[in-house]
């Protein structure tokens, strides 16, 4: 047989929900970034990474660490 | 901040360090040395200005170069060399027109020039496709009334399946257990699989029949769809949700999907062949990219593909840092009768105004006094200026894309 079965539903609509702005707003920001100025984005990764409030700091610096030594970052 | 902010951008760097290519990992992955790489970023901005000058645009600021671009496909749209401009400029980052040229590294540069020359490759490879298609499809409409019937197959097992198939999408329920809708559809198979012409068309037109004439597949007895018909394109209201349409829509498009997969494994359907059909003759495809999850398979034509591969920062007509004072999101939601009005004065007059008036470098506040932008919000009218501006502009270059395809 030449035709294959097929699932019932394939396609989702997104979400509707919309995002917050302001984190919209730091996605393009971050996005815009990573596009045309690589260092600019990697200097802001870390600011972001700094003021994450859902971190405990000897945490947030291992994962700060990792996040330096994958992306080749030296301060 | 609150704490889901926190978390979804931490998710979000968590994602993009995943992602991320070191520079030397780049050059092995596209075979070149550090030294060829920055050679072929020079050559590439070098071959740019070269073609610029070659055909007069004029680079002094991103809307000349956008109006001469567009003044010039719209006379020679075949010109490869124009069209190669073309990609280029939409995919620039900032390494062609030298945005932001002081603060670019040289392994800034070098990043630029691989993701854009594979961004240009792309679009030239997908338009080249769309092209051929494009011909192909204007022979079938020459030849679709000529009788080029062969055996008649036995097509019942298909049938079945297809029939099991069809009835589960919202948009035809009612053709569940109707003899005139299994009649018509075992018609029209019947007519498809007879014709060597159309027989590789085969899910794109059993989807275009029934989006278009389910009404008639389900209640005129004897019903033969006009095929010439469903090549043509079929408008649709993309902009609004009315509560019925989008659901309309999701329907249609998985109708498409699941007659696609049907039909994978079959060899005399081109799926390809089907997905340009399916792109190019409704705004199902731009519907679905704006508004459901990018998972499923469905088709793009090239003014799609541009709007995916083209750079975030096209086309930039001011500095962000001149007004990273604005607010805008606040602003709008503190002034909503403000941000209104100036919604109903930027009218396409208003705004291809202005957007002359950055292409001659000219005084802005002729036009922005004619605009209500209470003087201490001046920043804000300014802005909101430019960004319908960027957007027209925008919708101006991607609607040359349709004009490439010979």
């Amino acid at each position: 047989m030449n035709y294959k079965p097929v699932p019932k539903k394939t396609i989702k609509r997104l979400e509707t929900v919309k995002l917050p702005a302001e984190l919209e707003r730091t996605i393009l920001l971050l996005n815009l970034c990573r596009e045309a100025d690589d260092e600019l984005w990697k200097e802001l990764i870390f600011l972001y990474l700094d003021n994450l409030r859902i971190l405990e700091s000897k945490e947030k610096n291992k994962i700060k660490n990792e996040i330096r030594r994958r992306l080749h970052y030296e301060l | 901040m609150n704490y889901d902010m926190d978390y979804e951008i931490y998710q979000y760097i968590s994602q993009q360090v995943e992602n991320y290519v070191l520079l030397d990992d780049l050059l092995v992955r596209n075979h070149l040395t550090y030294h060829a790489a920055k050679q072929k970023t020079a050559l590439f901005k070098e071959k740019y200005n070269f073609l610029l000058e070659k055909y007069h645009i004029r680079k002094q600021n991103p809307v000349m170069l956008c109006y001469d671009l567009i003044k010039l496909l719209n006379q020679f749209p075949e010109n490869e060399e124009l069209q190669y401009l073309y990609f280029c400029t939409v995919t620039d980052t900032g390494l062609l027109n030298e945005i932001n040229s002081d603060s670019i590294t040289e392994e800034q540069a070098i990043r630029n020039y691989i993701n854009q020359k594979k961004q240009v490759q792309e679009l030239t490879e997908f338009m080249q496709i769309q092209t051929e298609y494009k011909q192909k499809l204007s022979q079938i409409k020459k030849n679709i009334k000529k009788s080029d019937s062969t055996e008649t197959p036995d097509c019942m097992q298909e049938f079945q399946l297809l029939y099991e198939l069809t009835v589960q999408h919202t948009f035809l329920y009612g053709a569940n257990k109707n003899q005139i809708y299994k009649d018509n559809l075992y018609a029209l198979l019947i007519c498809l699989n007879n014709s060597k012409i159309l027989l590789p068309l085969k899910p794109y037109l059993i989807f275009a029949v029934l989006s278009r004439k389910h009404g008639m597949m389900q209640n005129r007895e004897n019903f033969i769809p006009n095929l010439k018909i469903v090549f043509e394109y079929q408008k649709y209201q993309i902009d609004t949700d009315n509560g019925k349409n989008f659901n309309l829509y999701l329907s249609y498009l998985e109708l498409y999907d699941h007659l696609k997969r049907f039909y994978m494994q079959d060899q005399k359907t081109d799926i390809a062949f089907c997905d340009f059909c399916f792109a190019n003759s409704s705004p199902l495809s731009e519907w679905f990219f704006r508004y459901c999850q990018p998972d499923a398979d469905i088709p793009m034509n090239l003014k799609q593909k541009i709007t995916v591969l083209k750079s975030l920062c096209f086309p930039m007509l001011y500095c962000y840092e001149d007004y990273s004072h604005c607010d805008v999101i606040q602003f709008e939601s503190e002034h909503p009768e403000i941000w209104k009005r100036w919604k109903e004065y930027a009218r396409p007059a208003i705004t291809e105004n202005f957007l002359q008036a950055v292409s001659c470098n000219s005084d802005l506040s002729e036009i922005l006094n004619k605009f209500p932008y209470y003087e201490k919000f001046s920043s804000y009218a300014e802005l909101f200026l430019y960004e319908s501006a960027e957007r027209m502009l925008d919708e101006k270059m991607l609607n040359l894309a349709e004009k490439l395809i010979k």
